[in-house]
């Protein structure tokens, strides 16, 4: 890195000072009660996945260049310049991080590391040091609109192929998957995710749309949620991909955009976007989950939750849980849709984060770490004995599946509205 | 001891003065930076979300960290029990208002605040990763902490002791600007902050449940 390069590195830090990020910079005791709250810290108490030590890296730079101690007596208050050496040094703990804010929960203080996280990951992509495949899968969603390169054609086909299912299944040939449905209620946009790996979740929720005669379109334009820009650090990515779907929300002139069972997704469009892009929506943002529960509390959907048998529990998606409020809703369809429900323990906003989240899926340089970080996981959903563990999270479905291969765990991971449309009754 | 006496009470108001204006200019610079107002539909109560970071979140049987680690909690908030306590015994030996009261507390409170702060400290410099997450400030501001805390509590059973604590209360009131022991004031920022954002998003809500 020469002078120029780390002097725009300092200044993209400048421009993203604000008073959380100052405070949560300034604020660290390092009293490492973050450490034992890290899914990642629990594979081997390795120092570099402690919270604290992972936000470190930022701290010491902004302290050498923010405060008058680190101005001026750096080693007093361990401040860092920033070079070349400094930022491969972040990488490791910078991206082995799901971003899942259970260490801002258990801090006394309450400091947002993964605000901090974020700032050092912009820092890294920026500097042209983020992790490859993660940088691959922006530039997919930039130039094609999904990370996965699945084309507009690939789309199409796959809805074509949903709904010659669906006519059979639902016996009526006139059946159809409405597409760019100007006036739509809701535009439903899922992950590609879905669509490559879990189709069964989007036909479920096709079900689910239909049983509840939902006024409903997809996009053939924006056909896929997702946003890598947010676990590589790629601001301007970021906000291009989320700008898109709000046009075309806006286009559309639809009242709910509707979010798939995709964690990140649903928080980027939902809380982080009209920040990101400093505008109000004039449409609602729903995760899928959300629209499913209120379904079921209206008496829209008739469901018969003997056909969903075994013991059911359920993973709180990080994005949609801690940093959502998205608790009871997946908890109240599930109860409606099975014979028995068991929460794992804990819950909630302490819930165990999967180990999948912050592009960790996508970073195949950290796969041991990823797996061997689902202990805890695997842990809790052992100790419920259930046989069936949903989620409400494309990610952390992928995610719990291998988990509970790589620690024996005879469960079958699905997602919520997979085990809806399986207790849904259709006329 | 007597000249001690007279050149740290000679000192102890520059070192106030130099505390006050070293916080200030410290929290002013902070506060300038930007909080912008969050565009996003709100869907609870960031105000309760506050309220709750700074009173409910903070009782140990609520955070998961709390009952893990009951051993460091009480450590942690005996320790600065003692610290307010010491405070307190200057304030009112300046105020001439309740000294007795205070030399009895300090008496009581002191040696297990100082013996429970300095363990923090061993704590610290002895497990690994604890020593991995340290710098310079983190293990000179609790020796700092102990020795105000050693001094005070002398000085409650001997008032000869003064000069000293004195010495003990101006290092620390010259450090406090610069060093970690300012999250004093950052502490109250941070937990509103905290519970301004997970209150609007519906995390923290009324009356939640107890989830572990």
């Amino acid at each position: 890195m020469n002078n120029t390069q780390i002097s725009d590195a300092l200044n993209l830090l400048e421009s993203k000072l604000s008073l959380p990020l100052v405070t949560y910079l300034e604020t660290c005791t390092h009293c490492a009660v973050c450490a034992d709250s890290c899914h990642l810290y629990h594979i081997d108490e390795d120092p570099i996945h402690i919270p604290c030590f992972k936000a470190d890296k930022l701290r010491r730079v902004y302290k050498r260049n923010h405060t008058f101690a680190g101005k001026y007596f750096p080693w007093l208050v361990g401040a860092h310049d920033l070079n070349d050496a400094e930022l491969d040094d972040w990488v490791d703990s910078v991206y082995q991080c799901t971003m899942c804010r259970r260490c801002t929960i258990a801090c006394p203080i309450g400091i947002d590391n993964s605000l901090v996280i974020r700032t050092s990951r912009s820092i890294l992509s920026a500097m042209g040091k983020a992790p490859k495949m993660l940088e691959e899968h922006t530039d997919n969603a930039c130039k094609t609109g999904s990370p996965l390169k699945v084309s507009k054609e690939d789309f199409l086909d796959r809805l074509e192929w949903f709904e010659e299912e669906l006519q059979d299944e639902l016996n009526d040939d006139d059946y159809e998957i409405p597409i760019d449905k100007e006036g739509a209620e809701f535009l439903f946009i899922p992950a590609s995710l879905e669509m490559m790996k879990f189709p069964e979740t989007i036909m479920s929720t096709l079900k689910i749309f239909h049983a509840a005669s939902a006024n409903y379109t997809f996009s053939s334009v924006r056909y896929d949620v997702t946003n890598y820009g947010v676990f590589n650090g790629d601001d301007v990515a970021t906000k291009s991909i989320a700008m898109k779907d709000i046009e075309e929300a806006n286009r559309l002139g639809i009242k709910t955009l509707v979010v798939s069972e995709c964690g990140h997704a649903y928080r980027a469009l939902r809380w982080e976007a009209p920040n990101w892009l400093g505008m109000e929506y004039a449409f609602e943002v729903k995760d899928i989950v959300e629209l499913v529960q209120e379904w079921i509390s209206d008496g829209k959907l008739t469901l018969d939750s003997s056909r969903n048998p075994e013991k059911v529990t359920y993973h709180d998606p990080c994005n949609m849980g801690r940093n959502s409020g998205l608790f009871e809703e997946p908890r109240d369809a599930l109860k409606a849709s099975v014979n028995e429900f068991q929460d794992m323990l804990p819950n909630r906003e302490n819930n165990w984060c999967c180990g999948g989240g912050g592009g960790m899926l996508s970073m195949p340089e950290y796969e041991e770490n990823r797996l061997a970080s689902g202990k805890k996981k695997a842990e809790q959903v052992r100790n419920t004995e259930a046989k069936v563990l949903a989620t409400a999270c494309a990610n952390c479905q992928m995610q719990l599946g291998q988990v509970m291969e790589h620690f024996d765990l005879d469960v079958k991971v699905e997602s919520v509205t997979d085990v809806v449309a399986n207790a849904l009754v259709l006329e | 001891m007597t000249t001690l006496n007279n050149l740290t009470d000679f000192l102890l108001n520059w070192a106030i003065l130099i505390f006050i204006v070293g916080m200030t200019v410290r929290l002013v610079r902070i506060l300038r930076y930007p909080y912008k107002k969050d565009l996003s539909q709100s869907k609870g109560d960031p105000k309760y979300g506050a309220f709750y970071a700074l009173t409910f979140a903070m009782l140990p049987w609520k955070k998961e960290s709390t009952k893990k680690h009951w051993l460091t909690y009480m450590a942690g908030m005996i320790m600065h029990i003692g610290v307010f306590a010491v405070i307190l015994f200057a304030l009112v030996k300046r105020l001439d208002y309740g000294v007795e009261l205070m030399t009895i507390v300090v008496k009581w409170i002191g040696p297990v605040a100082l013996l429970l702060a300095f363990s923090l400290f061993i704590k610290r410099a002895t497990l690994g990763y604890m020593k991995a997450i340290s710098n310079f400030d983190d293990y000179f501001s609790n020796l700092l902490v102990d020795f105000y805390l050693l001094a005070g509590t002398l000085t409650a059973y001997n008032l000869e002791w003064v000069g000293l604590w004195r010495l003990a209360a101006i290092l620390l009131l010259l450090w406090i600007p610069f060093g970690k022991i300012f999250h004093m004031l950052l502490f109250f920022i941070s937990r509103v902050l905290f519970g301004l954002q997970f209150g609007r998003r519906g995390v923290i809500k009324h009356g939640p449940p107890i989830t572990y």
